[in-house]
């Protein structure tokens, strides 16, 4: 078998958030294969059976500005933190007449608000970086409406990751000054816990969704965590402000 | 695969100079047996045996992808030479500047030939190959003027690259059932050879790496890790997608690294 993409990161520190499940879990996997440190953080109690000494886990909510400040502290003290993964995110269906206030604020600020806010706390360990890098994990559903799996709109889930994707460009410009590159992934139909929780149907979705996939299968956290470490690796030094579109080509037809 | 030293095969167009030489050099470092075609026979054979000489697995073929049949001959040389094909990377591509008043269809047919129906030929060539491969892979070498810029003075150029970017995105459809995918990289500027000539000029080169957010060219070796990135097992979900390698150079009014 041809082996895996072998990536350079030189023994450096990522900052995980939504690391206990689904794409965050993936990350700190993949992350950790290639001898990086992981910081990992998520809203839920932290996993107990991970032995490896590269993982570090800490619950905050992204919202919580001066947790998240004072957990980054404890774990890096005078160190640098050399990347930035924001996977941490929310979904649910609602159209605008239904939609509350609290539910609406409530997704903008863990996708959007809590994603900025992580990498302006990280912003003093990351700028000791030589090679600082953050990706941010949109969707599909950053530029397109995806009715298929929604039967029920997703207006603020939409408009999160719609500003998580500019947030990401305008990023790119704000952090070149200190050498910090900033990408985006948008994953579409991939086989995690909250695709197959949060969209109605669940039941049919698979065959369904499939058939309308062009590789004709689900996409696995692992190949999203892939792209993600490619970003954020020395190969990918040229790159900042870009986005990668993972969906087996459901997009395009 | 190449049964004799176990790597994955790749073809390469336009592989003796800029970025299609950057790639053919990193992917004979990374695990990969390297066809690559050219016109240029003196530099062609001097890469394959400075390949060689490290260790690596490559073979030049020349070839004029212009030249009627040309390509189903480059396609079968490489199948024949490294036993099987994986990956297909076709980069050749020419950029004669001209003014739109100053075109002919000559220019014209020349560039889109070159650029685009090139593409077309070696894909429908390649496929058969590449659906027997257990991950078989189209990557083309785009520009940021397929899907983002536009170039005064190149207008066929950008024609064509805007084609490629179509071509790609059909192809990815066309031929996931096969288990192949067709992705591309869109290049901003990068330093090649010919462009170091070009911006020789003192103070040219900072002027141009000023607008660059991350305060320098591209290498050919930027555009070669994104092409291993996307030719690897581990791109496997990733069809249809262009990625932008250009430093974030098309993110508008940016002042530069102060």
């Amino acid at each position: 078998m041809p082996e895996m993409l072998k990536l350079s990161f030189s023994g450096s520190t990522a900052l995980v958030t939504g690391a206990r499940s689904g794409i965050g879990a993936a990350t700190v996997d993949v992350l950790v294969e290639s001898g990086i440190s992981v910081i990992a953080l998520d809203i839920s109690t932290p996993n107990e059976s991970v032995t490896n000494p590269l993982i570090r886990q800490a619950v905050v909510d992204v919202t919580d500005e001066a947790l998240m400040s004072k957990v980054l502290t404890g774990f890096l003290g005078k160190g640098a933190l050399d990347y930035v993964v924001n996977c941490a995110g929310i979904h649910q269906q609602s159209g605008l007449e239904s939609l509350s206030s609290q539910d609406w604020h409530r997704m903008l600020d863990v996708n959007l608000v809590g994603a900025a806010l992580t990498i302006k706390s990280a912003l003093p360990w990351l700028r000791k970086s030589t090679h600082g890098a953050v990706v941010n994990v949109t969707s599909l559903e950053s530029d397109r409406v995806v009715a298929l799996i929604n039967p029920e709109p997703v207006v603020h889930y939409a408009a999160s990751k719609a500003g998580l994707a500019m947030l990401t460009v305008s990023m790119a410009r704000d952090l070149s000054r200190y050498g910090i590159r900033t990408n985006a992934v948008a994953p579409g139909f991939i086989q995690t816990p909250m695709a197959f929780a949060n969209h109605a149907g669940v039941a049919e979705l698979p065959e369904q969704a499939v058939s309308r996939v062009p590789l004709g299968r689900y996409g696995q956290a692992t190949e999203v965590a892939s792209a993600i470490a490619f970003l954020l690796s020395e190969g990918a030094s040229y790159i900042t402000g870009s986005s990668l579109l993972i969906d087996g080509g459901f997009s395009t037809t | 695969m190449n049964a004799e030293h176990g790597l994955r095969t790749v073809l390469i167009t336009g592989g003796t100079r800029g970025i299609g030489k950057g790639i053919v050099r990193w992917l004979a470092s990374h695990n990969y047996a390297v066809a690559f075609s050219g016109r240029d026979q003196v530099a062609g054979e001097a890469l394959e045996n400075e390949i060689k000489s490290e260790g690596g697995v490559a073979s030049f073929i020349k070839s004029d992808l212009n030249k009627s049949g040309s390509v189903t001959e480059l396609i079968n040389i490489t199948v024949t030479t490294l036993g099987s094909l994986d990956v297909l990377v076709h980069n050749a591509g020419i950029y004669p500047e001209q003014a739109l008043a100053g075109i002919t269809l000559d220019d014209w047919h020349s560039v889109l030939d070159t650029n685009l129906t090139s593409g077309f030929l070696l894909s429908q060539a390649a496929a058969p190959h590449l659906a027997n491969s257990d991950s078989g892979r189209i990557v083309f070498i785009s520009s940021i003027t397929g899907p983002r810029t536009g170039i005064s003075g190149l207008t066929h150029y950008s024609a064509s690259k805007g084609g490629i970017d179509g071509l790609m995105r059909a192809l990815a459809v066309e031929l996931a059932s096969q288990g192949i995918t067709v992705n591309g990289v869109a290049p901003g500027t990068i330093l090649t050879e010919s462009l170091a000539e070009l911006y020789a000029e003192p103070g040219l080169m900072d002027s141009v790496t000023k607008i660059i957010p991350v305060g320098r060219m591209g290498s050919p070796d930027d555009i070669a890790a994104t092409v291993e990135f996307l030719a690897s097992t581990s791109a496997g979900f990733i069809t249809g997608q262009s990625i932008i390698v250009d430093g974030g150079q098309t993110i508008p009014e940016v002042q530069g690294n102060s």
